[in-house]
């Protein structure tokens, strides 16, 4: 008994190896708008607001995603849309602002703002010291001004945060994530292209 | 990718009476405790900015702007390719000091770190080489100044400050007793399309910079690291055919930067 117990170890340790242990774990990134910045100075408007994914495939399925070596992998995906996270984020921000952001395209706007997002994802990175998770939103931005007949853009902007730690436990990136998206909206609130081409 | 993710329980094998099976054991049960020592704690957050200190900036009442610029034009092709585990083999051997710890201890093998800085070195090699065929032609393009104004101008028009102006002179507290807001360009020129379908050769206007708000004593108030693009994405070969276009995008990602530094200053709260 002893002897098979001690041959039937290493199998089920193969086993274990070769199939590995695929988890797929919700991430919530949450959202505070701010109300502040160049936005609150121009006059009270209508606004279209719309995201279109233009995410690598590979990067739509999860937002951060850790490959083991013994063959597993853990996932981190939104149970919300990320398109649908990022518009509601620049939704609340401008209805914050003042205006009134709306996201039917029927609806008659002074002004459409196009977001092309082109990345929403949480990153691990290492150095001899420490590790690096890092939340990065990147996306073009496009601005058609309906009563100006004028379209601004599309200009580039990003959102990024990185937690520096000597430890690496593995945990989802709400934080990282969050903290992009923040930095990503204040970072297009404060923008004048953007404030500029609303007016 | 060579990688060797091996989580070892050591709190757990000693009382199961098997430390003795695990080889080199105690050596690295000290460098556990070595590291534990040095880095207990360091788990550190670090954004793009820090946090405006707004209450101190409505005290100033003169600012002087100071833009410094630290090299000519700069084009980054090769040097922007990810450096990532594809590149870089890395060897990681990480030994859990006790079961749920935070603390663990990482080794990295010291070829990965030679050959990512080769990497590294041989890119940035190819990238200057090519920026010196560009340098002739946008030599004329006066960032610093460009730049200054712009943010004298913007802080001026925000009717935040009594008076804007613009100085030069070592880092430091103003000897006149103002604030001071010293914009440091680090580097500027044409970066690659970073866009996951980009063509090798699409590239944009931009600006690495930083931004530090100084109380009349010296105290930072903010501070503000920013890669800031105009968004455009053209072949490299129409900005060698057009220096006015070059001159004309970088000029005007300049102004932007400077009216987005002082947006954030102008509004904070």
């Amino acid at each position: 008994m002893k002897r098979f117990g001690y041959s039937f170890l290493p199998l089920f340790l193969l086993g274990v190896l070769v199939s590995g242990c695929d988890t797929r774990t919700p991430v919530a990134v949450h959202f505070n708008p701010d109300g502040n910045g160049p936005l609150t100075s121009i006059k009270a408007s209508t606004i279209l607001v719309q995201v279109e994914d233009l995410r690598p495939a590979a990067e739509r399925d999860s937002v951060y995603q850790i490959v083991a070596d013994v063959g597993g992998t853990q996932t981190f995906y939104t149970k919300k849309p990320v398109p649908l996270i990022v518009q509601d984020a620049l939704v609340s921000e401008l209805s914050k602002c003042g205006h009134r952001a709306v996201t039917d395209p029927g609806a008659p706007v002074d002004a459409r703002v196009k977001i092309g997002l082109e990345r929403f994802r949480a990153f691990l990175s290492t150095t001899t010291l420490h590790y690096t998770m890092e939340g990065q939103i990147d996306a073009e931005i496009s601005v058609t001004n309906d009563a100006k007949k004028t379209t601004a853009g599309p200009f580039r902007i990003s959102g990024n945060y990185q937690r520096k730690s000597s430890s690496h436990q593995v945990y989802p990136p709400e934080k990282e994530l969050s903290a992009a998206l923040a930095e990503f909206v204040h970072n297009l609130a404060f923008d004048s292209r953007f404030a500029e081409a609303l007016q | 990718m060579t990688r060797i993710h091996t989580k070892l329980s050591l709190a757990s094998a000693k009382s199961k009476g098997e430390f003795s099976s695990i080889p080199s054991a105690g050596i690295r049960l000290a460098l556990v405790l070595l590291c534990v020592t040095v880095f207990a704690g360091c788990d550190t957050s670090t954004g793009t900015k820090t946090a405006m200190q707004a209450g101190a900036v409505s005290k100033i009442g003169k600012l002087e702007v100071q833009v410094s610029v630290d090299g000519d034009f700069s084009l980054t092709l090769a040097g922007a390719k990810p450096r990532g585990f594809k590149d870089v083999p890395l060897s990681y051997v990480s030994v859990e000091l006790w079961p749920k710890s935070k603390y663990r201890v990482t080794l990295v093998s010291p070829e990965s770190v030679v050959t990512g800085l080769a990497l590294d070195s041989q890119r940035a090699a190819e990238d200057a080489q090519r920026a010196q065929t560009f340098c002739t032609t946008v030599a004329g393009i006066p960032i610093q100044s460009i730049a200054e104004k712009a943010l004298v101008d913007g802080l001026q028009a925000s009717r935040r400050f009594e008076l804007v102006t613009a100085v030069s002179g070592p880092e430091g507290a103003s000897p006149s007793g103002a604030g001071t807001l010293r914009v440091r360009i680090e580097n500027w020129g044409l970066y690659a399309d970073s866009r996951e379908n980009a063509t090798a050769d699409l590239v944009q206007v931009g600006l690495n910079a930083t931004a530090v708000l100084a109380g009349a004593d010296g105290k930072r108030l903010w501070e503000h690291k920013d890669y800031f693009t105009s968004g455009m994405h053209r072949p490299i070969s129409e900005y060698g055919s057009s220096p006015d276009l070059l001159k004309s995008e970088m000029e005007e990602t300049a102004r932007r930067y400077c009216a987005r530094v002082a947006n954030e200053i102008r509004y904070a709260k």
